[in-house]
């Protein structure tokens, strides 16, 4: 079952350079859908339109032209609540002022009052945090005690504490070390097994996009070359972009 | 927790020898302006043609004025005025510039443009000159005087506030205060404002003094308070033309106003060091 | 044998901060040869980035205290050198690379301009011929029209060619050391290929020592001939690349290495290393990693140091009392 489908997603930014008019087509034409209860892996170099899809999705930018179905129906704006988002940066992706109570539960206030009462309660965010690997204790303390890898933690609480169906995870451990890297990602593919959650994950990290997701779109310059599944992608992949950004990989093993 | 910090604020703060005399000047007269009026032997009010221009004595510190009011007991009521118009006039006109800035900030857009073209406008005024053209026109009282002072200093908060405003705004946190379709107000309220209050309360210390001398000089005008309102810039008006005989009338309240202002700025520069992220390294 | 140019023995330094000293670097030791490009591999808080600052004084001075070892460049004792002579090593012995090649460039200036000041500062040639070498140096670093990036500003430029630019700056006076901190880590994937590639030509053609410090253990294995491994300001693991990333002896590495989601089994969980990385300021007297480690016996309550392990052909070092047997 379909959970998501982008069809002709389009946004073109123009740039006013010595009087000529260029046009740069940030995302050209996009179409894919996202089942439901995978991981659907973005990938891309930077300037791929990768990041502005995220945002176009989670109405932080507008798109020129373009549907979106969501559970089959085409709609203009997510119901509050249905769709979330994790960022990259742990640093700067809560509010350093705020506990993290107040951080975690500022999702459900445009919920309708009984959704709020229920999904904010002292014992739902208890569960959340531990199923994030944090104490209850720790929803009164502020972000700058936690390390770098407890606030990516609090910052998928703060996603998961309104039951989303939808999780957009852009580039979620490329700030991490690569320990508590491992830790994350072990967690975030605990919480999508345990809790049915459906993945949308933006990376340009190729061994854990290999590791994660199941389906994969491969962006280059914000057109869409290639989608396939996991194997396909990574075994055999058919368009040349594709197959120049996975030679260009480092590995353990040395030069491919 | 907040006891530590406040601590190790306070002794940071008095670090230096300067400081120190600045904050126990500051802390002398607060609970001068306080209590003071209420220990007072003399009123301020009280005229005696007798007493007229006494020379300072055991009975009057400072001596009397042309009424033969106690000039000690004037200054003491005047510290409530001068230090306490300056509080509020500085903080209403932050309170109001900070949140006005930050909304213009965050929205962004033209009516970002538009608020900020407002505020080049107000700011293109010299301070003083704008406070005396303000306060003529709405009349000359201690309120109207606060009311102009306030006025003058708002743009400073609004475009402070503002310039902060627009880095906060792309943090990742209101990012995502924004995709959970949290209304800009509550953004502002909670997300922009209390992540710029450090560079506003260093302003606000560092204008404080500036405010006490506005009123000073709007009074010594005859636009502040009127008389017989003990303020220290009005009594200087008066005072002055008797500097050479009765040198005492307008010393001594020159004295208060230069103390009172020289330590306000103490206090500011030291704020603003505290918060300084490259001294306090 | 070639040229020693990078010795560093038994090197210590804290931090005085606040709240007490913090040993950054403890005991640690390198050397570099020169046309050998050597990997620091560590997660933040190894102390990667403290050494490479080290090798050339960089660091905060009224804060660092040096309180064990030396360290050699070409023969210079930096240690006991003075601010003076070590400036005139800096950018003409050794050359720099960092992470974001906008903090290294200075954008309000053309690129040629920048790099025909670097040139003079450290050689005597006239103008002209510095003006030449500008453009020999933007070929040698692989820029396809020098004459037409010279004129530019580096805002104008993509993160891969600004970073070439900051490697040609670096190597501009043909250092004989290489410092590359995280070089590729801002840039995309297809052009850090490019950069590494890069790196090693020049080192090749110049015989020039590189130190490479990178978090990503595929890049050190695809440049590096020889890595060594930081934990908590030690060097837990050393020796050629192959051997230490094939077959790591030391736990830390070896967790590390199985954290890595690249080559793990969709289904299985990855390796994930348990408790914290410990607070510099109370170093225990025994093996820094023991806390976390799952092979801990009571002889890591004393500290070990690197011992060699078997091995005929190439040199493999490893500070545990379990590993080797």
């Amino acid at each position: 079952m379909s959970l998501l489908e982008v069809i002709n997603l389009h946004k073109t930014f123009r740039l006013k350079t010595k009087g000529k008019v260029s046009e740069n087509h940030a995302v050209n034409q996009v179409s894919f859908s996202i089942n439901q209860g995978e991981v659907f892996g973005l990938v891309g170099e930077s300037g791929s339109g990768k990041t502005t899809i995220a945002n176009i999705l989670m109405q932080l930018e507008s798109s020129d032209s373009g549907r979106i179905l969501f559970e089959g129906k085409e709609i203009k704006q997510f119901p509050y609540g249905d769709v979330q988002i994790v960022f990259q940066d742990p640093r700067s992706s809560l509010d350093p002022r705020m506990n993290v109570r107040t951080i975690i539960s500022e999702p459900t206030q445009r919920l309708d009052a009984k959704r709020r009462n229920e999904l904010a309660s002292e014992e739902h965010l208890v569960e959340i945090m531990q199923s994030v690997g944090l104490r209850p204790e720790h929803l009164d303390r502020k972000p700058h005690q936690f390390s770098g890898g407890q606030r990516q933690r609090i910052a998928i609480a703060r996603a998961l504490i309104t039951k989303p169906k939808l999780v957009v995870l852009d580039e979620p451990t490329s700030a991490l070390d690569i320990s508590v890297q491992a830790q994350v990602i072990n967690l975030l593919k605990n919480l999508q097994r345990d809790n049915g959650l459906t993945y949308l994950f933006i990376s340009h990290n190729m061994g854990v996009v290999k590791y994660l997701c199941d389906r994969i779109g491969v962006l280059n310059k914000g057109v869409l070359v290639e989608v396939g599944t996991n194997a396909e992608i990574f075994s055999a992949p058919t368009h040349e972009y594709t197959q120049k950004l996975l030679a260009s990989v480092p590995t353990m093993h040395g030069r491919l | 927790m907040i006891i530590r910090r406040t601590t190790t604020m306070l002794k940071k703060l008095t670090g230096h020898k300067f400081n120190l005399m600045a904050v126990v000047t500051l802390a002398i007269i607060f609970v001068v302006g306080a209590i003071g009026p209420f220990v007072m032997r003399f009123s301020p009010l009280d005229t005696n043609a007798e007493k007229r221009l006494l020379s300072p004595s055991w009975t009057h510190f400072f001596g009397t004025d042309e009424l033969g009011r106690d000039i000690f007991t004037r200054i003491i009521y005047g510290t409530r005025i001068s230090v306490g118009i300056a509080l509020i006039s500085i903080l209403v006109a932050a309170l109001i510039g900070t949140f006005i800035g930050a909304f213009s900030g965050f929205v962004g857009r033209w009516l970002d443009q538009l608020i900020m073209r407002c505020t080049d406008v107000l700011l293109a005024f010299p301070t003083l000159v704008l406070a005396l053209a303000l306060a003529a026109a709405l009349g000359a009282s201690m309120v109207n005087a606060a009311i102009a002072i306030a006025i003058v200093k708002i743009p400073i908060y609004m475009r402070l506030a503002r310039n902060q405003a627009l880095s906060i705004s792309e943090r990742l946190y209101v990012k995502s205060a924004r995709t959970n379709g949290l209304k800009t107000f509550w953004i502002v309220r909670k997300h922009i404002v209390p992540n710029l209050i450090t560079p506003i309360i260093v302003q606000v210390s560092l204008d404080i003094g500036d405010a006490i001398l506005l009123i000073a000089t709007l009074g010594f005008l005859g636009l502040g308070a009127q008389a017989p309102t003990p303020e220290w810039g009005a009594m200087i008006s008066t005072g002055w033309n008797y500097l050479i005989d009765q040198w005492w009338y307008p010393t001594f309240t020159g004295a208060a106003i230069f103390i009172t202002v020289m330590a306000f700025n103490i206090l500011g520069d030291a704020v603003r060091d505290l918060f300084d992220p490259k001294v306090a390294q | 044998m070639s040229q020693n140019i990078v010795s560093i023995k038994d090197l210590s330094l804290s931090f005085s901060i606040a709240s007490g000293d913090v040993q950054i670097l403890n005991h640690i030791s390198l050397e570099i040869n020169a046309g050998e490009i050597v990997g620091l591999v560590g997660e933040s808080g190894s102390g990667k980035s403290v050494t490479a600052l080290a090798l050339s004084k960089l660091l905060p001075i009224d804060i660092t205290r040096f309180t064990s070892g030396s360290i050699e460049v070409q023969g210079l004792d930096v240690l006991q050198s003075d601010e003076s002579e070590i400036a005139k090593i800096r950018g003409n012995s050794i050359g720099f690379v960092f992470q974001e090649p906008m903090t290294a460039l200075n954008p309000t200036m053309k690129i040629g301009n920048q790099l025909f000041h670097v040139i003079r500062r450290h050689s005597k040639v006239d103008k002209e011929r510095a003006r030449v070498r500008v453009q020999e140096i933007l070929k040698e670093v692989m820029i396809s029209n020098p004459e037409i990036v010279a004129e530019q500003y580096p805002f104008q430029l993509s993160g891969g060619m600004r970073q070439r630019v900051v490697i040609a700056m670096a190597m501009s006076a043909n250092p004989a050391l290489l410092i590359a901190d995280e070089p590729t880590t801002a840039l995309d994937v297809t052009v850090q290929a490019e950069i590494l590639s890069l790196i090693t030509k020049l080192a090749r053609t110049h015989n020039t020592a590189v130190l490479l410090i990178s978090h990503d253990l595929a890049v050190i294995a695809s440049t590096c001939s020889r890595v060594a491994v930081l934990y908590a300001g030690e060097v837990v693991e050393t020796g050629a690349v192959e051997v230490v990333l094939q077959n790591p002896a030391h736990p830390y590495t070896q967790a590390l290495i199985r954290s890595l989601p690249d080559i793990a089994s969709r289904d299985s969980q990855l390796e994930t290393i348990p408790g914290e990385f410990p607070d510099l300021r109370t170093r225990p007297a025994g093996c820094i990693y023991a806390p976390r480690c799952s092979k801990r016996v009571s002889a890591c309550d004393a500290r070990p140091t690197l011992k060699s392990l078997e091995s005929i052909v190439v040199i493999h070092q490893v500070a545990c009392w379990e590993s080797g047997k």
